[in-house]
């Protein structure tokens, strides 16, 4: 297919604006292919093809455990996720036992009846929020509503009170930055998110609410709970991993609904798709191009690779979803698909523990947006629109949109051909 | 103890997690979709394993239930 076109490198500028290209190539090519990766210019593999990211995912020989099963030079160049800090030993670095235990306690909060809260939660910020963009007529979807929204949400869940909801959307920007040069302050927002969680915590175990971080503090099991520091490194954890995600999410759809009015239509029409649309639009282009890195706990061969022990892998979960192999017309975007499960909230022992929330947010605020403002459309060139240059994470960097005064073109029109 | 094993494939979303946790009690079938290995389980700890699993299952579909229980609503799910 792309025999002859030499691709962008992977983690170039160019890959990052565009990386579909380079991952058709690679799963064509090179399914596992070795590299060096920028930081620290440390040997590893990149796993592009549905199959192969799924065994990764599911085989206990790629382990989470980056300070404990990585190679010194992976080690050395600092790539042990919350290396120094109680993220260390964070549910979603750690493995089976001590993950069991954690994920347990964890999702033993996540009752029916406190999702159900959530949903009220969501729904109810998605309507402020829309009120404000309302009155501005011309917004950023990144900034003004996907940011405002997923921040709030988490900071509401987790009861935060409500006057350090700005506080904690400047924080998770300064964490999760657009811009490479602002790299620099990463470590002071990470740093200021488990003050943020450890001050949360203390203050939930004086005077206890209905929130999620008093029903993580109270949860049990067989005589079990979390202790202090646990605690912090969870709610740390969820607020890093369950709010600029959700922003990138819902930036990407709507992206994908502007560029496809067809879509964007199709779902207006029919409220009832929100369900299947938001999984397609977690397989089309989810918050996620990779996951955490793996490391090998063995010498072992993936699909004709040997991997050496200690080897890091990055599982390209954003390629798999869009392997030919796995899904008819994976370029295309379409609302009504059915089959195949994505691997867009990962797979496994660490897939997404907030998926819940994740997919409540989507089926709310996706679809609000375009029906309160039918005749949304971008308020700036298509080729302006930027992605950020993070290896991880897929989001846009601003997302301008105007709302048109007439309303829907179509709106006399019948249902989309 | 005594309890039995099955899966609730109408709220199964092929997520893995039980498969990962525990290789011994769960696989992904052909459909993607979870399957239990060990329907009876006939000691502690296997039970304590299996409602761990559950209990860490993001779509609750994982149901262990005490033998005498499970026989009424295990008519009809067919895993």
């Amino acid at each position: 297919m792309v025999e002859s076109g030499q691709p962008a490198p992977l983690f170039s500028s160019e890959y990052y604006q565009d990386p579909y290209p380079t991952f058709a190539w690679l799963r064509e090519n090179s399914p596992v292919h070795e590299f060096r990766f920028p930081v620290g210019d440390v040997r590893m593999w990149i796993v592009t093809r549905y199959e192969d990211v799924r065994t990764v995912l599911s085989d206990s020989r790629f382990s989470s455990e980056g300070g404990r099963w990585g190679n010194e030079e992976f080690k050395q160049a600092g790539l042990v996720s919350g290396a120094g800090s109680v993220l260390e030993e964070a549910v979603t670095v750690v493995d089976p036992p001590a993950h069991t235990r954690l994920r347990r306690l964890a999702m033993s909060t996540f009752t029916p009846r406190r999702v159900e809260e959530w949903r009220g939660i969501v729904r109810r910020l998605v309507t402020s929020t829309l009120d404000r963009c309302a009155e501005r007529g011309r917004f950023d979807v990144m900034e003004d509503y996907a940011g405002v929204v997923s921040a709030g949400v988490m900071g509401e869940i987790l009861g935060f009170r409500i006057e350090r909801h700005q506080e904690l959307v400047e924080t998770l920007a300064k964490v999760f930055p657009s811009d490479p040069a602002l790299m620099r302050y990463v470590p002071e927002g990470m740093a200021k998110i488990c003050e943020y969680a450890e001050r949360l915590v203390e203050e939930k175990r004086r005077n206890a609410g209905e929130d999620l971080t008093s029903a993580l503090i109270r949860a049990e099991e067989a005589g079990d709970q979390l202790s202090k520091k646990e605690l912090v490194a969870m709610v740390a954890a969820m607020i890093l991993a369950g709010s600029d995600t959700i922003r990138a999410f819902v930036g990407n759809a709507v992206l994908a609904l502007l560029d496809r009015p067809d879509q964007a239509r199709l779902l207006r029409e029919r409220p009832e798709l929100a369900g299947s649309a938001v999984e397609e639009f977690l397989r089309f282009e989810g918050a996620l191009s990779t996951v955490l890195f793996r490391l090998t706990t063995e010498d072992l061969d993936l699909a004709g690779t040997k991997l050496p022990a200690g080897s890091p892998v990055i599982a390209a979960i954003l390629s798999a979803n869009r392997d030919p192999l796995r899904f008819a017309e994976p370029d295309r975007l379409d609302i009504t698909r059915t089959g195949t499960r994505h691997l867009g909230l990962g797979h496994g022992l660490h897939n997404c523990l907030g998926a819940a929330l994740a997919r409540l947010e989507g089926e709310i605020a996706i679809p609000a947006l375009f029906e309160r403002f039918p005749g949304l459309v971008p308020a700036t060139p298509r080729e302006e629109i930027r992605y950020i240059e993070s290896w991880a994470m897929r989001r846009v960097v601003r997302l301008p949109v105007e709302v048109a005064e007439d309303g829907p073109v179509s709106a006399a029109a019948g249902p989309s051909a | 103890m005594k309890a039995l094993l099955w899966i609730d494939r109408r709220m199964c979303l092929g997520t893995g997690l039980c498969e990962a946790m525990s290789p011994e009690l769960f696989v992904l079938a052909d459909d993607n979709l979870a399957q239990v290995i060990e329907r009876h389980l006939h000691d502690d700890d296997r039970v304590e394993l299996a409602r761990s699993v559950a209990e860490c299952c993001p779509s609750g579909a994982i149901v262990v239930s005490a033998e005498a229980h499970a026989r009424a609503s295990e008519e009809g799910t067919g895993s």
